[in-house]
């Protein structure tokens, strides 16, 4: 508690990381904790409300939802992390690259590629690479990665500009360390947190696009369960069987709101100006 | 709480209180206009449809039965919710004698730019659709026209006693101005008692009164017909009072008008078959055996329930969703049996493997199935029946211009479609069936087919052309080049406002009609 109280551990940060702790838990154990396998029709038992057998009723096909619902967060999650992995290296690379050529070609060239991919509407982005290569998760990440990095970069170069002013980076040039030294040792580690505090906050995002892709028809694809196809699979029934909607909407909001929480934490933990307020 | 996160909160509150105070004028408020006082004189019917044309172009695919639906275009005769054929443009058709019909067209006929739809104007519509549209060449390649005099057409048929003026029927056949260009609202020419004010691709067609319309004039001076491509939404939208008639209601949406006395469900009873169309070209599916596993792994029966909300019968064979051919419905795949269709596969050479899919030299034996619409559902079933006897199954769904996309480039296994089995048999079949059928999609080839099939089209008895067509209905099953599920349901919502709506079981085709008001809706 005294922690908490100097602001070491903000209540927010604690807080997201055990919502996303259970999350995981129960997402890593679905093999074992999901009660019956999400793929299994039985069209005699659709549409039962939740009860001992289905704690989260069973959807039009008679599968359980909540074994779906499991299994299927290792879908959103997974999917969301290697794109948020990807969208990062990526983006990294790019805005420590232009940080450091600032006012060459190099950052010219850069920038003017995230000027146009910001412009660019996401969504018909997604629909373009689906129509073109089809629908399914591979061609909805790399939409997603071809965008998202975009963020990060902008955030490493405008970082690295800054720190390319202090003494320190000015001294190891003049000590005779190289490019690749100076990014990798000096700026790539500083760079770091505020990179990573977006990234908590994008990864929120990230979760809710890949979810309304795949509620649009553009990710995955049947029988395979997603918690954001499951909303769009549920809906017919919305009326008719509200429960099938719970399980997905109570994790997509409970991850979302994980991730917010680490990520303001994260902010409140890292940045010196919130900390001084702490 | 952060700065950030109160700002957020503050924007959401002013953003619902925008929203409540806004202020929307009472006739750009759809609702209300649907809903509304019903005492004005400018009545507006609201349609809300799955899909509207791309086109305004009759010859252009499916363009002419959204022109016929809004009733801005018509055919020579038409066919009545009893299934009896009524002249509509023509007065009347004779048949001369086995190979000759004599149409007489209706007097006083115009275009909607005033030009006279005489013999000359009917022909040149009629070939032009021959022409240019496939879809409705199965009715048309077999005819050819001769203008007599200014008002009566011969009608010269390759085959004997064709049924013409049910032919002429159809909505690929509607007439239109040939020499107008069908490009925009104010070149395209037809003939229906409303005409075009307004069309937004994919989005809404307006119509208002043809003046100079030959028939009764209809009651209600201004229709919209718009598309609302997702179920659901058509449905509350029915619910909502939004809408006068909804197509292509989704069964899984019958729960939420139970009880609602605002809105009637039409489920008129259609003849067409929910169909899985398989490409032959593709390596797998070549052999016989492989297409008749995929037809016995199905279980109809729950099929219906899974997909169709019990609303449908269970169907084996394509033409036994006509009411006419009903006794053929479990010709063939009378019962699921997947114990018979794992030994269809073992027999040509598809061999389950320890993870339980089934190959051969090498290749696993797998099918893509493409679906659209509301047949996401259908597809997710199908995919669960064929995994269940060891075939890796995919179900890619997404808009129909996929499909077509794919069609085009071969690079497609199977894909669903419903198509209408009310007509003329021989027409129906050879479109379907022949190698040159228009929807005869897998390129499927069969000598008896086709020998049945020639037979049936110079068979001039009734009973014997009936027997022919059970007989090549039967063989199609057994080949299952496609492999028929059920009739697609077909619901439409029907505000209690609207009078003078008629069940039709092509309803997609009949929905305005010149007799139709708006009263008053009853209470709720």
């Amino acid at each position: 508690m005294n922690r908490l109280r100097n602001g070491r551990y903000p209540l927010s940060l604690t807080a997201g990381l055990v919502i996303l702790g259970l999350i995981a838990l129960l997402v890593a154990g679905a093999p074992l904790l999901a009660p019956h396998d999400p793929l299994e029709q039985k069209a005699a038992e659709r549409l039962e409300k939740p009860s001992a057998s289905h704690l989260l009723g069973t959807d039009r096909f008679g599968r359980d939802v909540l074994s779906r619902t499991l299994h299927g967060g290792s879908m959103t999650l997974g999917a969301s992390v290697l794109a948020l992995a990807s969208a990062l290296a990526i983006g990294l690379l790019a805005g420590l690259v232009a940080g450091m050529f600032h006012r060459t070609w190099v950052d010219v060239v850069l920038m003017r590629i995230i000027d146009t991919l910001m412009a660019f509407p996401f969504m018909v982005l997604a629909i373009v690479i689906a129509a073109l290569f089809g629908t399914g998760f591979i061609h909805l990440l790399i939409a997603i990665v071809s965008v998202w990095w975009v963020a990060f970069a902008r955030l490493t170069r405008s970082v690295v500009l800054q720190l390319k002013s202090e003494t320190s980076i000015a001294a190891a040039q003049v000590l005779g360390a190289g490019t690749t030294v100076i990014l990798m040792r000096e700026l790539l580690p500083r760079a770091m947190s505020p990179v990573l505090i977006l990234a908590t906050f994008e990864l929120g995002s990230l979760i809710l696009t890949l979810s309304a892709l795949s509620f649009l028809g553009l990710g995955a694809q049947p029988p395979s369960p997603e918690w954001g196809s499951m909303l769009a699979d549920g809906r017919d029934h919305f009326l008719q069987a509200p429960h099938i909607l719970l399980g997905p909407t109570l994790f997509i909001v409970m991850t979302v709101l994980a991730f917010n929480l680490i990520g303001e934490g994260l902010r409140d933990r890292l940045d010196p100006y919130e900390r001084a307020k702490l | 709480m952060t700065f950030h996160t109160r700002s957020l909160i503050l924007l959401l509150l002013a953003t619902i209180l925008v929203a409540g105070c806004g202020n929307n004028a009472p006739a750009e408020h759809p609702q209300e206009a649907a809903s509304g006082n019903v005492q004005q004189q400018e009545q507006e019917l609201i349609i809300a449809g799955q899909e509207i044309a791309a086109s305004l172009d009759p010859v252009q695919p499916l363009t002419s039965s959204y022109l016929r639906l809004a009733g801005a275009a018509e055919a020579l005769f038409q066919v009545n919710s009893d299934g009896q054929i009524e002249p509509s443009l023509a007065e009347g058709a004779e048949e001369i004698d086995a190979n000759t019909w004599e149409i007489k067209l209706r007097p006083g006929v115009q275009f909607w730019s005033g030009a006279s739809v005489d013999a000359a104007a009917v022909i040149a519509s009629l070939e032009r659709s021959k022409a240019q549209d496939l879809q409705a060449q199965p009715f048309l390649s077999d005819l050819t026209f001769t203008a007599l005099d200014e008002l009566t057409i011969q009608v010269k048929t390759a085959g004997e006693h064709l049924p013409v003026p049910l032919n002429l029927s159809y909505y690929q056949t509607v007439i239109h101005n040939a020499e107008a260009s069908h490009d925009t609202v104010e070149t395209m020419d037809m003939t229906g008692m409303y005409r075009v004010v307004e069309f937004v691709p994919k989005q809404r067609l307006v119509l208002e009164i043809n003046e100079n319309y030959w028939g009764d004039a209809p009651t209600i001076s201004r229709v919209v017909y718009e598309e609302i491509s997702d179920g659901q939404t058509r449905a509350l939208s029915a619910l909502s009072g939004r809408t006068h008639v909804a197509l292509n209601i989704p069964v899984t949406s019958l729960p939420e008008f139970t009880g609602s006395d605002a809105v009637d469900i039409v489920a008129a009873p259609v003849a067409n078959s929910q169909t899985i169309y398989l490409n032959l070209n593709q390596p797998q599916l070549q052999d016989v055996r492989v297409r008749q596993a995929l037809s016995w792994a199905i279980d109809r029966e729950e099929l219906v329930l899974l997909a169709a909300e019990g609303q449908s019968v269970p169907i084996s064979t394509w033409l036994s969703s006509n009411p006419d051919y009903a006794e053929a419905r479990d010709a063939v795949y009378d019962r699921v049996n997947q114990e018979r269709a794992g030994q269809l596969l073992d027999e040509a050479g598809w061999l389950a493997g320890d993870d339980g899919l089934r190959a051969k030299d090498g290749k696993v034996l797998s099918i893509r199935l493409m679906t659209w619409g509301g047949d996401k559902a259908l597809g997710e079933a199908l995919q669960n029946y064929w995994s269940q006897i060891g075939i890796q199954a995919q179900v890619q769904h997404g808009d129909y211009s996929l499909i077509e996309t794919a069609r085009e480039s071969g690079d497609w296994d199977a894909s669903i479609e419903a198509w209408n089995t009310f007509g003329d048999t021989y027409t129906l079949l050879a479109g379907q069936y022949s190698p040159e059928g228009s929807a005869n999609y897998g390129s499927y080839e069969d000598e008896q087919t086709v020998a049945l099939l020639e037979e049936m089209r110079t068979e001039t008895d009734a009973e014997a052309k009936r027997e022919l067509a059970l007989q090549v209905n039967t063989r199609v099953a057994e080949q299952a080049p496609v492999i028929a599920l059920f009739p697609r349901p077909h619901l439409t919502a029907v505000s209690s406002q609207l009078e003078g709506f008629k069940e039709h079981f092509r309803q997609f085709e009949n929905v305005v009609k010149a007799d139709l008001s708006l009263g008053t809706a009853r209470a709720n």
